[in-house]
Parts: C-alpha cells; structure tokens; sequence
C-alpha cells in the first residue's frame, strides 16, 4: 500500500466515530445488543453530560437508537447500535486495521531502502 | 502507528470488558454448579432404582430436564439480575461473539447426536430390532457418556472464554473434559458398560468446582455494589 493510499484512509477516517469518547461509547454499545444510561455511565467513565452530549451526536448520525421506558415506574433510557452504527463501526475499525498494516508496509520499505 | 494500533488493541479490550460484565457478579457459575450437582444427584438416583422401567424413564426425563433448565434459566437469570443487580450497576443484555455462538450451536449438535446414539444403543442391546451396529460404535460405547460429557462442559465453557477472554471458564472446561475423558477410560479398564456412578462422579466435580469459583464472586460482588 503506497504513502498515498495510506495518506487517503486517514483523510478518509470515520471523524464522528474517532473521537475518544464516542470511539469508547460506540465500542461499549457494539459489545450488548442494548444497554441503559447507568451501564453506559459506569463503564465509559465519563460525566453524565460528557455522555449525554456525545449520545446526542451519534443519535443525531442514526449509529444510536434511544428508547425511552419505564421501570417499576422509574424512567429508564436505553440505547442500541443501529443497523448503520454497526456498519460504521466496522468500516472504522477495518479502516484502521489497513491504515496500520500500509503503515507496517511503508516502514519495512523504508528500512529496506536504507539498508 | 503504535497510536492506530493501541486504539484497536483498546477498542478490543473495552468490547471484552463489555462482554464479561455479564459473568462478573458470579451469578451463572452458581446456577451451573447447582445444575451439575443436581445432575450428579439424578445420575446417583437412577444407579440406586432397582425397577428398570422407572431407571428408564429417569434416563429420558434426564434430557428433559435439560431441555426446560435452558429455557428457564434464562428468565431466572434475567429476574434475579432485574431486582437485585442492574439498580446498582446498570441494565446491558450481552451479545456473544459470533465465535461464541458457533461453538454453542455445537453443543445442542453433540446433545442431539448423543441421544441418537443413545437410541441405537438401546435398540441393538433390546434385540428386537435389526439394528446393526459397526464394532467400533460398540467399543466407543463405554467412552461415549465420559467423552460427551466431558465434550459439551469443555464446549459451552470455552464458548464463554471466546468472548469475554476469561481463563476461570477455560479452566472449568479443561476440568470437565479431563473428568470425562478419565470416566471413560476406568469404564473401559474396568469393563463397565455404562456406570452412573462415575457420571454422577464427573459432575459431581465440575460442580463442586463451578461453585467454590461462583459463591465466592457473587459474594464479593454483592459487597462491592
């Protein structure tokens, strides 16, 4: 894989999924099929507005579904990777998996040119 | 690179911490060892029954026990999680790797072909069919109870090890292969047909294992939430 490929998938990298904190959200929700504020609060490690906002992003993308219910009469939210955040989440982490072998590739050339 | 490839290592690591925290209040391990003891208990009662129809039917309400335990464990497991559990930690519901789910989908395979091979073993043994069976299947068959045994532990555990990377469940399963892969050797050394006593022996191990490593993570569980 040339320099330029390798230079093109970064540009190319997915920028709403690659951000730290909706890369940990994303990773939590594609490891349950569905899961609520509180998991999602306890395993991010994030603030409850951190978490809010960047919900809100990844909702507003559709990679996140929100369902609003009740439990024992007790709100409770709960969020899914929709059909489209799974695919996203794929083709981020296939991306940089390539972008690291390209890289792997460059580096072995270049130390073979300079020997 | 080494920044690409820390974040895909991490991005693995959190999809496995995210998976394990289905198995991490213990709760499963003590379901399973109260299932292999009762197993072991049912395998003791049918060596003890003297009248053969009652061992019989025993024998097929064994599987079925099987059958109604997997359905019901699972609303069990979900009930006690719902009021006791997710207050405190937060509700998620698990998705298993797809690694996972091809190595179940063997389990209820090998269950299956065990009980087709049950069924021919009775037919030949009754006389009243013209079943024939191959001279190994007939050697095999003082390996087949130890071996499957040992085989369905080995494989619903490593299921579990496959998708949350955990070396307690691959342990347990090493154990249950090991204890069936020995039960099947001492029924051929000792030329015993079919001994429920060593069954009920096997089990009876994983069991006692499966709750000495669950009670005590439950427990710690409970007092960590």
């Amino acid at each position: 894989m040339s320099k330029k490929v390798v230079y093109e998938r970064i540009g190319n990298i997915n920028k709403l999924i690659h951000e730290p904190s909706r890369l940990l959200i994303v990773s939590i929700l594609s490891g349950v099929k569905e899961a609520d504020f509180t998991f999602l609060l306890r395993m991010s490690g994030l603030t409850r507005g951190n978490l809010s906002v960047h919900l809100s992003k990844l909702e507003e993308a559709g990679y996140v579904n929100v369902n609003k219910r009740f439990v024992n009469k007790i709100p409770n939210t709960v969020y899914n990777l929709t059909k489209e955040g799974r695919k996203a989440f794929a083709n981020y982490l296939k991306n940089m998996e390539e972008i690291i072998k390209g890289k792997k590739k460059e580096k072995e050339k270049e130390k073979g040119n300079e020997n | 690179m080494s920044a690409e490839k820390n974040n895909i290592n991490e991005v693995k690591k959190v999809i496995q911490d995210v998976r394990a925290s289905w198995w991490e209040d213990g709760l499963i391990e003590v379901m399973s060892g109260g299932l292999f003891m009762f197993m072991a208990a049912w395998f003791a009662l049918m060596e003890f029954i003297p009248d053969a129809n009652l061992k019989k039917g025993l024998e097929i309400g064994f599987y079925a026990v099987l059958i109604i335990f997997a359905i019901s464990s699972a609303w069990v497991k979900r009930h006690f999680k719902k009021k006791y559990i997710w207050p405190k930690t937060g509700y998620a519901r698990p998705q298993m790797s797809r690694k996972s789910k091809i190595v179940f989908l063997l389990v209820f395979v090998l269950i299956i072909l065990n009980m087709v091979l049950i069924s021919l073993w009775q037919l030949y043994q009754s006389g009243t069919s013209n079943v024939e069976l191959p001279g190994f299947f007939i050697i095999l068959n003082s390996y087949r109870e130890g071996f499957f045994i040992g085989s369905f532990v080995f494989l619903a555990y490593f299921a579990v090890y496959l998708s949350i990377n955990k070396k307690r469940f691959l342990i347990t399963g090493i154990l249950g292969l090991c204890s069936g892969i020995i039960a099947a050797s001492i029924l051929t050394i000792f030329n015993l047909d079919y001994s429920r006593m060593i069954v009920a022996t096997i089990l009876g191990i994983i069991g006692v294992y499966s709750l000495c490593t669950g009670i005590p993570r439950f427990l710690r569980f409970r007092r960590q939430l």
